[in-house]
């Protein structure tokens, strides 16, 4: 079948789209004195201090060119590298948390789905999370594998984060945010950095075998050295660095000497800056990593490895003034990924059949994927830089194969427009229209292929009252087409059976479903009303339509789309420093979800998130707590395995966590002692009996607690 | 910039891709569907009651389901004396299709003492030439309909003791079961006909509840097809624990693969003779079903 779009959304895009072409070129002349908005003069990245959050910071992820947070058409967040490592939190996805309206879904030890803004799962894939601007692999349902994430904290620059649907700029994965983690670059991060902590996990009310039990965590941690030629045009750097998250599953007979997550990375990057307005930034990353995870009970006990291996090649290119007032961004990246999971199950007699003969199963999925990506954007700034027409093109391939003897493939290329006009100068009003046009062809060896056709337009129209306050109106449409993972078999891989018995199968291809859509409308405030405060505040309400999800408990798992959503919530961030050794943040968030027709009230997002935390510094002292809490969760998870045996129907009681860190600078500065200590949860996981996916509580069951030692920007060779 | 400049980025961007969509219209196949019944009360005494269909090569199952479906109260009012199942996503193939009345919170139930039932009834569920449920790929399959009986089946009157006169074309078992053993009301008798040995799935298989068991113990079964046999296997199952599978240690068992097979004849009655304690298997001789007052 093929049709043309005619959803409702993509002529209303469409007409803004056509106003926009129509707009008469009078309009301008309102703002005829109004100040060059061209970044080449005024908004360097550079020339800020990102580290104190209380200045207006520079973004990019909004619109791909930097500008002001305050005229960004859309709700963000920034946060800095040094706040990141202060804050004492070694995993990248627990960082997430501070986000307003963010649910780090914790699924097992080290596995986390973050979500945003009521929609969250256990195939999360709504939330785009980029590296350097770049996708990650996605061979783990196209959600990043956060347990072996190729980047230390200690080596990000800083977090931006893109709440509400980024698909215009970013494509399919983004409907409900864009997470952009921006590494550090040699050039401004010259000289030998480095972190370490290790310690132990204590897990007084530990339910099984482990009871009361200390687990050695060899903690995580990083080292990097920068060097920077004597012009400061040239940096070469390189890194290296590790993570353990002990897991709480005994390791019996089938253990890996570490259990729970462990991985390791390696990093190479060259950073070139010619001139003021090129420069060139090549990033290559290597990450392996081996994870436990264990399930258990009367019919089935199971030990479920996974092995994964990435390299990662990024080359950014960009090139201000090719002309005058034009810029050109040229990214492109290539990945491979390996992710071998062995299962070996030990079925203790099967449930219609009590004394079927013991047997040991060996289960294995080794599939490899390669992705190749490149975007290229030219930004002009017109009419004395009232106006920035940005135009973009973006390509994509990804293959993933040895999928049980099949492979699948997916194509995607879009072309993007958006332009940002200044209305009026005073109070300055900006009007953002964005549209972006992606076709994605998906195939699937031996089941055939689909393609699908959207449009993402969004609409924003922002209004600076004075510098330090903006109030906007956003209007957009997200789309997200089925991944590969959602369209494609996955077999158990070893049958017990010989054939002509079928395999069998733990999910079976649905090339029948529709893409997911997203409409989003949202008020937002952001602005500084005391000198010590800075607020960020939004209430959106949107519509969930066709969501891609397993409506039905059982097995083989078939995605289907599912009934609309609709949901309305409020976001509030507020970041305060009365004193220069003090600070602190909040951050609030109430939705409701309900589901159309029924008008049934879904519990599968935390109907409040609140996240509340604060430093202070005195004498070489540092000291920093965060405490979280999540509201009750009730969703339908399913998780199925060849034995039989499914698990839907969780229930998570409220989570509370609560992280400490006491750091105290050593040599002049140069170096920083720290412990830090954080509860650990039992997500999904009943105190009886460690299942992976029990209809289960959260009850913190026991702490981390790390010492380490940090040390910051010590220069050996190069030039400081 | 004129509105010829804009119209012409508008159109670049549009036609850089075009957005039309081609998606295949859903599979028809691979579906099985059905309604299962109960009009028992395991239900009232679990926390967490659910039907649990699945759809499996063989019975008993040497190994996991090819497919299955959980079916908890919330879902449909009519639980459980009245639920729907749809299977999804099968392969083509020929299936049993079999249900049970689980507990959710109870993982560690006996699976023996839940209710059990299978396509078209336990009797067929357990015969190896009956019950079959052929998936197709172009079409589902429906009005699979079967009931769910207590004590893992087992109470299903396809399974109650068979008239001696074999059923048309058929041939009758009259087993003798002898034992010194006394049962109780959790012991069981399980036996089962094997056409070929080894195999995990037997031509033939009986159930017999502790309740209505005493020794010397006839067992009658009036529609085996007509055949070599060449296993038989016969288990005082003690406490009712060894499921639909192989006894252990605990029971008494006797699994006998005589040297000339079992001949089944059409329309005639064969004697057998299972000794439990001298773990024995005799034939007794052909009875003519006319001799013994059969139409």
């Amino acid at each position: 079948m093929t049709m043309i779009s005619r959803n409702p959304s993509v002529v209303v895009g469409a007409m803004a789209i056509v106003l926009w072409v129509l707009a008469p070129s009078t309009a301008r002349g309102q703002i005829q004195d109004e100040e060059e908005l061209s970044p080449f003069t005024s908004l360097e990245i550079t020339d800020l201090d990102l580290g104190d959050l209380l200045r207006t910071p520079v973004v990019e992820s909004a619109t791909r060119r930097k500008q002001s947070l305050y005229e960004a058409p859309g709700a963000m967040d920034v946060y800095s590298g040094e706040e990141i490592v202060r804050s004492g939190l070694t995993s990248i996805a627990e960082i997430l948390r501070r986000i307003p309206g963010a649910y780090v879904m914790q699924v097992n030890a080290g596995r986390f789905n973050v979500g945003l803004r009521g929609v969250n799962g256990l195939a999360n894939n709504r939330v785009l999370v980029l590296v350097n601007g770049r996708r990650l692999s996605e061979v783990d349902h196209g959600s990043p594998s956060w347990q072996s994430f190729p980047i230390h904290v200690g080596e990000i620059d800083r977090i931006e984060v893109l709440r509400g649907p980024g698909t215009t700029l970013y494509g399919a994965d983004g409907i409900n945010g864009v997470i952009n983690i921006t590494t550090k670059h040699p050039l401004d991060h010259a000289g030998v950095e480095g972190l370490f902590a290790a310690g132990n996990t204590w897990l007084p009310d530990e339910p099984n075998d482990l009871r009361g039990a200390r687990v050695q965590n060899i903690g995580n941690g990083y080292a990097s050295y920068g060097w920077r030629s004597a012009s400061g045009k040239l940096g070469v750097g390189t890194s290296a660095g590790w993570n353990h998250t002990p897991d709480w599953v005994s390791s019996e007979a089938y253990a890996v000497q570490l259990h729970g997550d462990f991985g390791y990375h390696l990093g190479l990057s060259l950073d070139w800056r010619p001139d003021p307005n090129t420069s060139l930034f090549v990033d290559f990353r290597h990450v392996d990593s081996e994870g436990l995870r264990g399930a258990s009970d009367s019919l089935f006990t199971q030990r479920l490895f996974d092995y994964s291996t990435e390299q990662a090649l990024t080359v950014a290119y960009r090139k201000a003034q090719i002309l005058p007032n034009v810029s050109l961004s040229v990214n492109a990246d290539g990945r491979r990924a390996m992710e071998a999971t062995k299962l070996y199950t030990q079925p203790s007699g099967f449930g219609l059949s009590g004394a079927s003969p013991q047997q040991t199963i060996l289960i294995s999925e080794d599939p490899e994927n390669y992705r190749g990506h490149v975007v290229a954007q030219t930004d002009a700034w017109l009419l004395g830089g009232r106006e920035v027409v940005s135009l973009a093109a973006e390509s994509s391939y990804q293959r993933t194969s040895r999928l049980f003897g099949g492979s699948a493939s997916e194509l995607y290329y879009a072309g993007v427009i958006q332009n940002e006009t200044l209305l009026l100068r005073n109070p300055r009003l900006l009007l953002n229209l964005g549209l972006r046009a992606e076709q994605v062809n998906l195939e699937v060896s031996g089941k055939g292929q689909v393609r699908y056709g959207s449009y993402s337009p969004r609409a924003s129209l922002i209004a600076r009252l004075k510098d330090t306050h903006s109030v906007r109106l956003t209007w957009a449409t997200a789309y997200r087409t089925p991944s590969i993972w959602e369209v494609s078999d996955l077999a158990s891989g070893v049958s017990s059976y010989s054939p002509p018995v079928p395999l069998n199968y733990v999910m079976v291809s649905n090339l029948s479903l529709r893409p997911e859509e997203v409409q989003s409308l949202e008020l937002g405030y952001r602005g500084r009303p005391l000198r010590w405060l800075r607020v960020d505040a939004a209430a959106y309400y949107q519509e969930l339509k066709r969501s891609i999800e397993f409506l039905q408990a059982g097995m083989p798992l078939v995605y289907e789309n599912g009934p609309t959503r609709k949901q309305a919530g409020v976001e509030l961030g507020l970041m305060f420093r009365p004193l220069t050794i003090m600070g602190g943040h909040l951050s609030y968030s109430a939705s409701r979800s309900t589901e159309d027709g029924s008008g049934q009230v879904l519990h599968d997002y935390p109907t409040h998130l609140v996240q509340i935390g604060g430093d202070i510094g005195k004498g070489g002292f540092h000291f920093t707590a965060d405490f979280n809490y999540v509201s009750s969760t009730a969703f339908s998870l399913m998780q199925a395995d060849p034995s039989g045996i499914v698990h839907n129907s969780v229930h998570n009681s409220a989570q509370t966590l609560l992280n400490l860190r006491l750091g105290k600078d050593i040599l002049d500065g140069a170096a920083e002692i720290f412990a830090s200590g954080t509860n650990t949860l039992a997500f999904f996981r009943g105190r009886a009996d460690l299942v992976q996916f029990p209809s289960a509580t959260a009850d913190p069951i026991g702490a981390v607690i790390l010492l380490g030692i940090r040390v910051r920007g010590a220069v050996v060779g190069g030039t400081p | 910039m004129t509105r010829g400049i804009r119209a012409a980025l508008v159109l670049l961007a549009a036609l850089s891709v075009y957005g039309c969509t081609d998606i295949p219209a859903p599979t028809a196949g691979g579906r099985i569907l059905g309604t299962i019944s109960y009009q028992g009360a395991a239900h009232k005494t679990m926390k967490r009651p659910a039907v649990r269909v699945m759809a499996v090569v063989d019975f008993p199952p040497s190994a996991g389901p090819l497919g299955f479906q959980i079916i908890e109260p919330g879902e449909q009012p009519g639980f459980p004396a009245q639920v729907s199942y749809e299977l999804m996503g099968i392969v083509p193939y020929a299936y049993k299709v079999v249900a049970q009345l689980v507990d959710l919170a109870n993982p560690n139930a006996a699976a023996t003492k839940l209710p059990l039932g299978g396509y078209s009834d336990f009797c067929s569920l357990l015969a190896l030439d009956q019950g079959w449920v052929q998936v197709r790929a172009d079409a589902p399959v429906t009005g699979v309909d079967f009931t769910l009986y207590d004590n893992a089946g087992t109470e299903d009157p396809c399974n109650a003791s068979a008239s001696v006169c074999p059923q048309p074309g058929k041939a009758t078992m009259n087993l003798i079961v002898q034992s010194s053993k006394t049962p109780t009301a959790s012991d069981r008798l399980i036996f089962a006909l094997f056409s070929t040995f080894p195999s995990t799935s037997p031509a033939r298989t009986r159930i017999v509840l502790g309740s209505q068991l005493g020794f010397p113990q006839t067992l009658l079964d009036d529609a085996i097809a007509p055949g070599l046999y060449s296993a038989m296997y016969v288990c005082f199952d003690v406490g009712g624990n060894s499921g639909t599978g192989l006894c252990t240690s605990e029971d008494a068992y006797v699994l006998a693969t005589p040297s000339l097979p079992m001949d089944f004849q059409a329309d005639k009655i064969l004697n057998l003779v299972v000794d439990l304690d001298a773990h024995t298997l005799s034939t007794q001789g052909l009875d003519d079903p006319s001799a013994l007052g059969c139409q």
